[in-house]
């Protein structure tokens, strides 16, 4: 620059800059002329920043190449998917649409993800509930989930059937189905609620933006689980994470229960529904949100205009209906999706609709006055009450206001917690050498939880947790083998608290697991009893339809330490344990196809069952079996070191078994193979070096038998050793 | 993280804030590899290869650095932003004077990370020019400097500067069409037209 810039002269330039901008383009030149009052090289110099800055934003480039440099998971691959395109973009993360890579199928998907590990990751309470449920859910309008997992960096990825198609209100807005169409329409969201609700899943956000319609008129009901975010970028929520302000629902389409910050129940969702229904029906929405964005339950102390009065030829049955699933009170409304559905079939085919009862609303209104007064009883105590009703209803919401907080506050470390402790540990667990990582992540859990337990003395809930906890970290001080009175005490300590609190399943799985504890520690005695304690204790829980796979798994491995400790004593008694294995995690694996824990091991249940060369069963048959369980697992899921040693344990077995022969050499020589990875990647692993000296034993012997007495099989087979696990 | 010393980097980007220029200089080892790492992944923008965005990784690496009770709060955090930013741009200008000369400039690294300044990284030798630019904006107006640090070096968004630096969007929005012009000027304008006057 000619004259030297200083820093006032460089604020006055930029003052220039601005205001000359502000105006429009042909009085540019005459204001800058009267701005720089005669200063040619001021004026010069705003001038050529005004030049520069059009330059500049000329040579930015097209937005369509930024708009994909923007975005770093686009041609990114998540186990076998391609991600080619942002579908959307939410609170939790983002959905994009994927294509399924080799195979020669070209799918379409659509692939849901959460960022990076940690601090993303507190926000993925709800994105792990939404795979699990839907894993559990299978339902022609629900739209399927497909596969998910934890990609290399530690994303979380869900893969969904990917519907093309418009969200249910414009589908609605487009085609303006007639009356008969459109309720056919809503009955099947209806149908897919109900599914749902016959399993136990509330969906706690239902919304047309949440409902799709495909090009065949079939609806699909999409984002189980998911909360949406206010907003992730605001400051509250990123700096702190029990700031995390989730919000389980929208507001315009939650019941007026959950708006209070009680529980979601089936109720809320008939709630929901009636919302939708009533959007659909009139093209607008029962209650107008508020222009400063505040919905709150008390607004909703009267019922919203009849649908009827909205749109012509709506019956009075149906004005009926639609009112009744949007009782104020949940006890008013329809009792379950089903009825609601029920009553809308009525109406199609003429017959009486239950909800046509004169005195509704005036139950209603009176219910509501009930209620006001048992809330602020319960918020302040009878004396508050006593001393001015008014006063009291005030002061009971700020009361609950600020319980609320308290609760969420608990409820949301709680929930990172949880993760810390289930979703990551597992994650961490797949890895190799990780021994130590999870031990603190289970410590670090313990913290957490010990002081929340401190400052929400008699949570139960909260309890649990902790019991859970000290389950999980006295079992790896008892794997880890380097501390075996550590895990008795941990263990102990878990039993302790769960007998005090009275929670009889936690107390069979703490007393479990310290026998298996026990037994790695060689205390058989005193292990087979906890452990045939433990599992008759779980009876109950197992024995039922739709046992909760964990426990399953958990139960089954207690009947596979018994197996493995009865093996020399008494193999006939091994032999009934390793089946009730099998049978337990077969169970497991089929509510739950993706737990990698009851696949392997299921896999040594039969491996354990072929050690012990049952009368009935060939060995071989068996471990071949054992090899195709693990097989069968679903594509995308990496293979985890656990399941890389169970493969390689029963190919080598299975070796063993054969004797000789191309089959056998080839299993041996792949399960050295697996354990050189294995060793590699856990390279402090004694086990796995044990193992590969083992596997080249094997292979010499195999070379040796192939020469010398081909045809002839073994006898002596060796008891397998169960893998590190 | 090799050496976790969750209380003293807190403590020491507290004494930074303070106006302890030592402090920074004590700060750089321990987060520099981090850093680094983070640099490197950025600059391998080959398709397939995407990782996070930098602010993400930034929170993460906070978080795991200084996470601990009582460091959490957002003073803290803004702070460790614009640390992080400092050092982000040592790192990728000395990236650049280490590896610009065996580059040709196609093939160059997308730098900086934001996506606002596209054009730069055609050139060889635009990074050090920007750091040289930089320099001078720093003499002329320090907050501005912090601006291009943040949005160019870590590709933090208006809303994260404006938190950082305490000021409101519509300023960050300003300074920022601003400094656009200016940086393309010093890096790519021919010098002023007008002979001294």
């Amino acid at each position: 620059m000619a004259q030297e810039t200083t820093p006032e002269r460089f604020q006055k330039i930029e003052e220039i800059f601005h205001r000359v901008q502000a105006v429009p383009i042909e009085e540019r030149s005459a204001y800058l002329e009267a701005c720089c009052g005669g200063d040619q090289a001021l004026k010069a110099d705003v001038e050529s920043l005004l030049t520069a800055s059009n330059d500049e934003e000329l040579s930015a480039g097209s937005p369509i190449i930024q708009a994909e440099q923007a975005d770093p998971w686009l041609g990114r691959e998540l186990g076998s998917y391609r991600i080619d395109s942002l579908l959307g973009r939410g609170g939790m993360g983002a959905v994009y649409l994927a294509s399924r890579t080799g195979g020669g199928i070209s799918q379409q998907v659509a692939v849901k993800v959460v960022g990076s590990r940690l601090v993303s990751g507190m926000m993925s309470e709800h994105f792990k509930n939404e795979r699990q449920i839907l894993a559990s859910l299978n339902h022609p309008n629900i739209a399927r989930l497909l596969d998910g997992g934890i990609g290399e960096r530690g994303e979380l990825y869900l893969v969904m059937e990917f519907v093309d198609g418009p969200r249910l209100d414009s589908y609605v807005e487009r085609h303006k189905p007639e009356l008969r169409a459109l309720l056919t329409l809503f009955l099947q969201v209806c149908d897919a609620v109900e599914y749902a609700h016959r399993n136990l899943v509330v969906h706690r956000d239902l919304k047309p933006g949440n409902i799709l319609v495909t090009g065949e008129g079939q609806v699909k009901l999409l984002d189980f689980g998911t909360a949406k975010l206010v907003d992730p970028r605001s400051p509250e929520e990123r700096s702190r994470f029990t700031q995390m302000g989730f919000r389980a629902c929208t507001p315009e389409y939650a019941s007026p229960e959950q708006l209070a910050g009680g529980v979601a129940s089936a109720s809320s969702d008939v709630y929901s529904l009636g919302v939708i229904l009533y959007l659909l029906l009139t093209s607008r929405l029962p209650y107008e949100m508020p222009a400063g964005g505040q919905f709150s339950g008390i607004m909703r102390n009267r019922p919203p205009p009849a649908p009827s009065r909205i749109r012509r030829g709506v019956e009075a049955d149906l004005d009926a209906v639609v009112l009744k699933a949007l009782a104020i009170v949940p006890e008013e409304r329809y009792p379950s999706v089903a009825s609601f559905a029920a009553d809308l079939r009525n109406l199609m085919e003429a017959r009486p609709v239950s909800a046509r009862e004169p005195t509704w609303q005036y139950r209603t209104l009176r219910l509501l006055q009930r209620r006001k007064l048992e809330f602020a009883g319960a918020a302040l105590g009878l004396a508050a009450v006593a001393g001015g009703l008014t006063a009291a209803i005030a002061q009971s919401r700020v009361a609950r206001e600020e319980q609320r907080n308290a609760d969420r506050g608990v409820r949301e470390v709680r929930s990172l917690t949880r993760m810390l402790l289930f979703e990551f540990y597992d994650a961490v667990r797949a890895l190799p050498g990780s021994k130590e990582v999870q031990k603190s992540l289970v410590t670090e859990s313990l913290t957490y939880l010990d002081k929340l337990q401190s400052d929400a003395p008699g949570d139960k809930e909260l309890t649990g947790d902790v019991i859970e906890a000290l389950i999980q970290l006295g079992n790896l001080q008892s794997e880890s083998l380097t501390e075996p009175e550590g895990a008795e005490k941990t263990l102990r300590k878990a039993a302790a608290l769960a007998d005090a609190t009275k929670n009889s399943k936690l107390a069979a799985l703490a007393e479990g697991n310290l026998g298996k504890a026990l037994l790695r520690k060689g205390s058989v005695e005193d292990g087979v009893g906890l452990l045939r304690h433990a599992s008759t204790a779980l009876l109950p829980l197992v024995e039922i339809d739709g046992a909760d796979p964990g426990l399953l798994v958990e139960c089954a491995s207690f009947h596979g330490f018994l197996g493995g400790s009865l093996v020399k004593s008494d193999p006939a008694s091994a032999e009934t344990e390793f089946r009730r294995q099998a049978e337990l995690d077969r169970r497991a694996l089929k509510r739950e196809p993706l737990s990698q824990r009851a696949r392997q091991d299921l896999a040594l249940a039969l491996m354990s069952l072929a050690g012990l060369k049952p009368r009935n069963e060939d060995p071989i048959v068996l471990l071949r079996s054992g090899l195709r369980v693990l097989a069968d697992e679903p594509a995308g899921r990496g293979n985890s070191t656990a399941g890389m040693i169970v493969r390689a344990s029963i190919l080598l077995q299975l070796a063993q078994v054969l004797g000789n022969g191309r089959e056998a050499s080839e299993s041996a020589q792949e399960a050295r193979k697996l354990f050189v990875s294995v060793a590699a990647l856990d390279p402090l692993s004694i086990e796995s070096r044990n193992r590969i000296a083992e596997a080249d034993r094997i292979i010499a012997r195999l070379s040796g038998n192939n020469a010398l007495r081909p045809g002839q099989r073994r006898e002596s087979v060796a008891f397998p050793r169960r893998p590190p696990l | 993280m090799s050496e976790r010393k969750p209380g003293e980097i807190t403590r020491l980007l507290h004494d930074w804030r303070q106006g302890d220029r030592e402090a920074f200089e004590e700060l750089v080892p321990l987060v520099y590899s981090e850093l680094r790492n983070i640099a490197a992944g950025l600059m391998r923008r080959e398709r397939g290869d995407h990782t996070l965005q930098p602010t993400a990784l930034l929170h993460e690496l906070y978080f795991r650095l200084v996470q601990q009770r009582g460091a959490n709060d957002w003073g803290d955090r803004a702070h460790f932003f614009t640390f992080a930013a400092k050092l982000m741009r040592m790192i990728l200008v000395d990236y650049a004077r280490a590896h610009g000369a065996q580059r040709r400039g196609g093939d160059f690294m997308k730098l900086p990370l934001s996506d606002d300044l596209s054009w730069l990284g055609q050139q060889e030798s635009d990074i050090i020019d920007l750091d040289r630019a930089l320099e001078k904006l720093e003499q002329l107006d320090p907050r501005k400097a912090r601006i291009v640090e943040l949005r160019f070096f870590l590709s933090c968004n208006v809303e994260e500067i404006a938190e950082n630096l305490k000021i409101s969007k519509a300023t960050v929005d300003r300074d920022l069409k601003f400094i656009r012009g200016w940086i393309y000027r010093e890096l790519r304008g021919k010098p002023s037209a007008i002979p001294a006057g």
